[in-house]
């Protein structure tokens, strides 16, 4: 059959005409889409992007400490000692690291012995106090109201949706990735679905035109058969027929479109990841909970590069749990152990493939969380935060941005619990990937659509 | 020829002899006169014709002209589609409001190479097809027709008939497969254009839909229940009938599992038994399984499920102990016709509720030690239980200032304020004995009781400035603010929406969502929250009933678990839920364990084209394989009694009905369509598969019925309830 997933004129058509209404930020029109169908030079090396999502708001206030004593004694007031049912990680459980520009001592998570390592060998870095904003924005102008705050702070679906989408102000349907997508796609050398994600939908992913395949952590990826050849070739014939079989109706063929595109990409996809000769898996021994299986399954189509004639693949997964309002240290102890193992398992798989210079992982999440200790031994929902980078490619052993002073109350909090105002944007993250990635700086706002609201727009955390 | 009694407008009874002749000279008492008598008598048939070799659909109710078509038909290549509905005679014979309609065309059959048709329009309209002016005569004759209501809907004891036109063609149709089919054969659709006698179909058709929205699913035992007491009656039935489903009454658990069931590693054992009924959502999810197989009080399941999924809590939390998320899913099925207020205030009282939003033990702020009072409940109580994000209007729509901006309808400040309003509670003391006094480790059996050294007794500023005084206590301080928020005019539209979203449609147009909110506002009686009144006025409301919306934006994506019992309550046969139960998770809705407190999916999630499309969150390429996997296992395996649990009898489809039917695909297919499609699958989708099910040798009745209750399950036809 014809690869379904290829675009059909009808959704070109239709993404171009509802370009206009897409945004509410008023720069994502079909210009944008004009311009990504125009830049279709074929790219020749291969790289790939991996986006892992903490669900909840994670609260890394306590995957990096300061170390020095004045602050860390900032933090241990604001958190509470675990002594006293707070959620201040004792000093001495600490693992120290300096980055390598700053004269400062801080301390990862005691769970991440393996960033740890990664870190001080340069391969891993930070980028800190890296929030949703509309644009660039002091306490001063929080307070005073005089420059425009993102909408609905501290909620986990907005924020989680401005993260994905980069526009922190009213309702956008296509998120940064997708976009990045659409403007990279042409150029990309195969009709094969961009855009894979092992953690279901996510409006990160959705782009003007589909790209995106979902594949389980897991198992399988097709359709069961059943009873004889000759019945199963019928069936599956019908199967096929009736999905061009809409009836007018638009949920029906959403539904259709979906599982004409699944069954398009199993054919390829199926056999990659139920393949046994895999040099992947061993590697993924220690890493076997479901933010490894993950992992491991993007291994396995980075392995099959060659199969898929990708030249640039977007990858998504995510890792859930991090609302912690409560019980706080034991839960961060379990998730952070488990992407600890997973992203060592991941890095080691890429350098073994020899991809380890052309594959960058990153984090996101909602939100991060007040530095002051919630009532239970946890933390409410705050806002900037910090996130890791891992990859050949990452400036490692460093910190980018700014880390927020800890004063409750103080410069960067917008309340009195600890709430950071970013001094980063989101835009300006994704824009250094996207950068990375390959997009030019003219189509840097076809992804980004307000990043002209800010000055640096390559952080220079990737070589 | 028949003879009947009637009583007549002028109070006499009169004996009147009818027949098709005598009826043309009218009747004493037209206007009364009942379907069935319409059918019978004072109506024509109108039959329809296709033309292969112009690929053109004529119509006609001329007697004469239909002995002529069928004694032609050879030469002229215009053979019957087996389609055909009825016209009124005569005004006299119409009900009142009846309008004419233009008779067919004359066909020219001097030239059957190049025969001139002409269509049948409404309201005595002739439309002229092929060459204009050369043997296409308007006849003078008229039958008539009623108009569809403003709903769009054909009155009781009519049924619709559809029209769709395309270059030099024109059909009507009043079946719905039919109809729906010319979509996909690039004709433009018109939708309802005439109401004609006649009631089955239609009626059949509006019921089906009617158990797609109020029940796990239809078959038709159930279907000819409906039909007997009629809809309305059937609803108000359903909203009066005593709870027959209830939650296993699991008993307390200490949250210690290795403690009580130990050794539960040993397959089969004991304590692995122990441990799956007690440290499991096992019995919970099994009982609401079975609950949705077997019991009548369907209505009543459904709602509470639609509410399970708004005030969500879940057991992908592992502190929520399972007899604790049996206690919280009986509130909704004891709350489901009862106030939303009601609910709203059990709800914040729930422990399960407390444990997963973090309002148990909840203090308030502690200077001395840098705590502030936990705002999970707080906030979320008005973004997802209440009131929402944004001010709306009474349709649902979002309100706007004059910046053409959203309108938050609370803040971070509210939101710290209503954290306070919520301190003091904990768990109770065991078998509530006695009031606690001090912070309690997890109990699920009774509500949460306040403590009064913990609550925050400072004034406090909710939404609109209103303020809860200093030194109220708990109970009094939360009573107010529930009362407060509840008092909101969100609330109405907020819940009204996605009760209809959960029930009929994704995307309800707004003067939908207004008339339910307007209802939920007062239910008749000056009461606001009336859960009884406002799923009637969702499911008896326009929009709800008729057949199976033809309009390209009306429908919702069965969930998945309304996708495993619909199949299994359609089907037929032995199932006691054990295997079911199992097959919720792999289409991503791991029953009563969802990922967040935004349940599944988000009401506001929207397809690619903009419509709202909730269960599409959860619909991707993995999860689009794991349901045609499911239901190729529903269609193709018998799975074996589990002896571990009690009373289990396995799961076996009953083919015997299905293969019964083999031997005429057509008339198996059709079978299924009005089942699972409520009679609407369309007829090329209908062909398909019966072209697979004609692919195996007629013998094997059971791989024949197999086949097509799979291709028909996987149709998203079905998938998708419109």
């Amino acid at each position: 059959m014809n690869a379904p997933y290829i675009i059909t004129r009808r959704r070109l058509l239709k993404a171009i005409a509802g370009a206009g209404a897409v945004s509410a930020t008023g720069t994502l029109e079909g210009l944008g889409l004009s311009a990504a169908l125009a830049q279709s030079a074929p790219v020749t090396d291969y790289k790939a992007l991996v986006c892992v999502f903490l669900f909840g708001g994670n609260d890394a206030n306590n995957l990096i400490v300061p170390m020095d004593t004045a602050e860390y004694n900032l933090y241990v007031t604001a958190r509470g000692t675990t002594a006293s049912g707070g959620v201040a990680i004792p000093q001495a459980q600490l693992l120290g690291i300096t980055p390598r520009t700053l004269n400062k001592n801080y301390g990862l998570h005691p769970a991440m012995t393996n960033m740890k390592s990664l870190f001080d060998a340069g391969k891993m870095a930070m980028l800190t106090n890296v929030g949703t904003l509309a644009e660039p924005l002091t306490k001063a102008e929080y307070t005073a109201a005089t420059k425009a705050r993102p909408e609905q702070l501290f909620s986990h679906s907005d924020q989680q949706l401005q993260w994905q989408t980069s526009v922190s102000k009213g309702i956008e349907r296509t998120g940064w990735g997708g976009r990045l997508a659409d403007v990279v796609g042409p150029s990309n050398g195969s009709n094969f679905p961009m855009i894979t994600s092992i953690a279901g939908s996510a409006v990160y992913l959705n782009g003007n035109t589909p790209r995106v395949v979902a594949i389980p952590s897991t198992g399988t990826f097709g359709l069961s058969t059943f009873g004889a050849a000759a019945a199963t070739t019928a069936r599956e014939t019908a199967l096929k027929n009736i999905m061009n079989l809409n009836a007018g109706n638009d949920f029906v063929r959403e539904s259709d479109d979906l599982f004409a595109q699944a069954i398009g990409a199993s054919d390829v996809i199926n056999p990659i990841i139920t393949a046994t000769n895999t040099t992947i898996t061993p590697i993924f021994a220690n890493a076997t909970s479901n933010i490894g299986n993950q992992l491991r399954q993007v291994a396995k189509l980075i392995e099959a590069r060659n199969t898929i004639g990708l030249k640039r693949q977007i990858f998504f997964v995510s890792i859930g749990g991090f609302d912690t309002h409560t019980n706080q240290i034991a839960s961060h102890n379990t998730l952070y152990g488990q992407i600890d193992a997973a992203l060592k398992a991941f890095y080691d798989a890429t350098v073994q493939m020899g991809v380890a210079n052309q594959v960058t992982t990153f984090t996101m999440s909602d939100f991060g969380r007040t530095l002051k200790q919630a009532s239970g031994g946890g933390s409410d929902h705050g806002w900037g935060n910090h996130q890791m980078m891992l990859g050949g490619a990452v400036r490692g052993q460093e910190f980018y941005g700014t880390f927020p002073n800890h004063t409750l109350g103080g410069p960067n909090d917008v309340s009195t619990n600890g709430r950071w105002v970013p001094t980063t944007s989101v835009d300006q993250y994704g824009a250094t990937l996207a950068k990375w990635f390959g997009v030019s700086p003219s189509n840097m706002a076809t992804v980004f659509p307000n990043i002209g609201r800010f000055s640096n727009t390559d952080l220079g955390f990737l070589s | 020829m028949e003879i009947q009694l009637k009583n007549c407008t002028d109070g006499v009874r009169r004996i009147r002899v009818a027949t098709s002749m005598l009826l043309a000279t009218g009747s004493c008492c037209a206007l009364l006169m009942n379907p069935a008598h319409a059918q019978t008598a004072g109506t024509v048939d109108s039959i329809e014709y296709y033309n292969a070799r112009t690929g053109q659909y004529y119509r006609t109710d001329v007697a004469n002209e239909i002995t002529a078509t069928d004694q032609n038909a050879v030469a002229s290549g215009w053979a019957r589609t087996g389609q055909s509905y009825k016209l009124w005679r005569t005004q006299a014979d119409a009900p009142a409001g009846a309008v004419p309609v233009a008779k067919l065309t004359s066909l020219n059959f001097a030239n059957p190479a190049a025969p001139q048709v002409c269509s049948l329009s409404k309201t005595g309209k002739l439309t002229q097809l092929g060459v204009v002016g050369s043997g296409c005569v308007p006849q003078t004759s008229v039958t008539y027709a009623l108009m569809p209501d403003a709903g769009g809907n054909c009155a009781t004891g009519t049924q619709p008939v559809y029209q769709a036109s395309a270059s030099n063609n024109s059909r009507m149709a009043n079946q719905l497969s039919v109809y729906q089919d010319m979509f996909d054969r690039g004709w433009n659709p018109t939708g309802i254009s005439l109401c004609v006698p006649g009631t089955s179909t239609a009626q059949d058709a509006d019921i089906y839909r009617l158990l797609k929205q109020a029940t796990f699913g239809a078959n038709e035992a159930l279907m000819n229940q409906v039909k007997q007491v009629g809809i309305t009656s059937w609803v108000d039935n359903q909203l009066n009938m005593a709870a027959q489903s209830s939650m296993p009454a699991l008993g307390f658990y200490p949250t210690q599992q290795a403690t009580n069931c130990t050794n539960n590693n040993v397959t089969g054992s004991a304590e692995q038994i122990c441990a799956r009924d007690n440290y499991s959502l096992f019995q919970v999810q099994l009982r609401f399984t079975q609950n949705a197989l077997t019991k009548q009080d369907q209505l009543r399941q459904r709602v509470a499920f639609a509410l399970s999924q708004i005030l969500v809590t879940s057991g992908a939390d592992s502190s929520i102990m399972p007899y604790g998320m049996a206690k919280y899913q009986q509130m909704f099925l004891d709350n489901a016709f009862g106030n939303y207020k009601d609910l709203l205030t059990a709800v914040t009282l729930s422990p399960v509720m407390g444990d997963y939003l973090n309002m148990a033990n909840s203090n308030k702020p502690d200077a001395a030690r840098g705590i502030a009072a936990n705002e999970n409940y707080a906030r979320e109580i008005m973004q997802l239980f209440s009131i929402g994000l944004y001010d709306l209007n009474l349709d649902g729509t979002v309100k706007k200032d004059a910046q053409d901006n959203l309108i938050p309808s609370y803040t971070q400040t509210t939101v710290e304020n209503l954290a306070r309003v919520f301190t003091g509670w904990t768990y109770a003391n065991f078998n509530n004995a006695t009031p606690p006094t001090r912070n309690n480790a997890s109990y699920y059996d009774f509500p949460m009781q306040p403590v009064a050294s913990n609550h925050d007794t400072t004034a406090k500023v909710l939404i609109g400035g209103f303020v809860l005084p200093a030194n109220q206590g708990a109970t009094q301080d939360l009573n107010m603010a529930v009362d407060h928020l509840f008092a909101h005019p969100n609330v109405a539209p907020f819940i009204a929406k996605q009760l209809i979203q959960k029930l009929v449609s994704s995307d309800p147009s707004p003067a939908y969502v207004a008339r339910i909110a307007t209802v939920f506002n007062n239910n008749g009686a000056g009461v606001k929250g009336d859960l009884k009144a406002v799923v009637r006025a969702i499911l008896l409301d326009a929009e709800a009933r008729g057949p199976i919306k033809t309009v390209a934006g009306v429908g919702k994506l069965k969930e998945p678990v309304l996708l495993a019992l619909s199949a299994y309550r359609g089907l037929g046969g032995v199932n006691d839920g054990v295997w079911v139960r199992t097959q919720y998770a792999a289409m991503a809705q791991d029953l009563f364990r969802a990922p967040t407190v935004f349940n599944y999916y988000a009401p506001d999630n929207t397809i690619s084209n903009g419509k709202l499309g909730p269960e599409f969150e959860i619909l991707t390429s993995t999860t689009a394989f794991a349901r045609a996997n499911f239901l190729r296992n529903v269609t193709n395996v018998n799975y074996a009694i589990d002896a571990t649990v009690t009373g289990a009898t396995g799961t076996t489809v009953d083919w015997a009905p299905w293969q019964a039917l083999a031997a005429n695909p057509a008339a198996l297919v059709d079978k299924l369509s009005w089942i699972f499609a409520a009679g609407a699958l369309s007829t090329s989708s209908q062909q398909q598969i019966v072209n697979a099910v004609n692919a195996i040798t007629s013998t094997d009745t059971l791989s024949r019925a197999r086949t097509a209750a799979y291709l028909v399950l996987t149709a998203s036809q079905f998938q998708v309830d419109r």
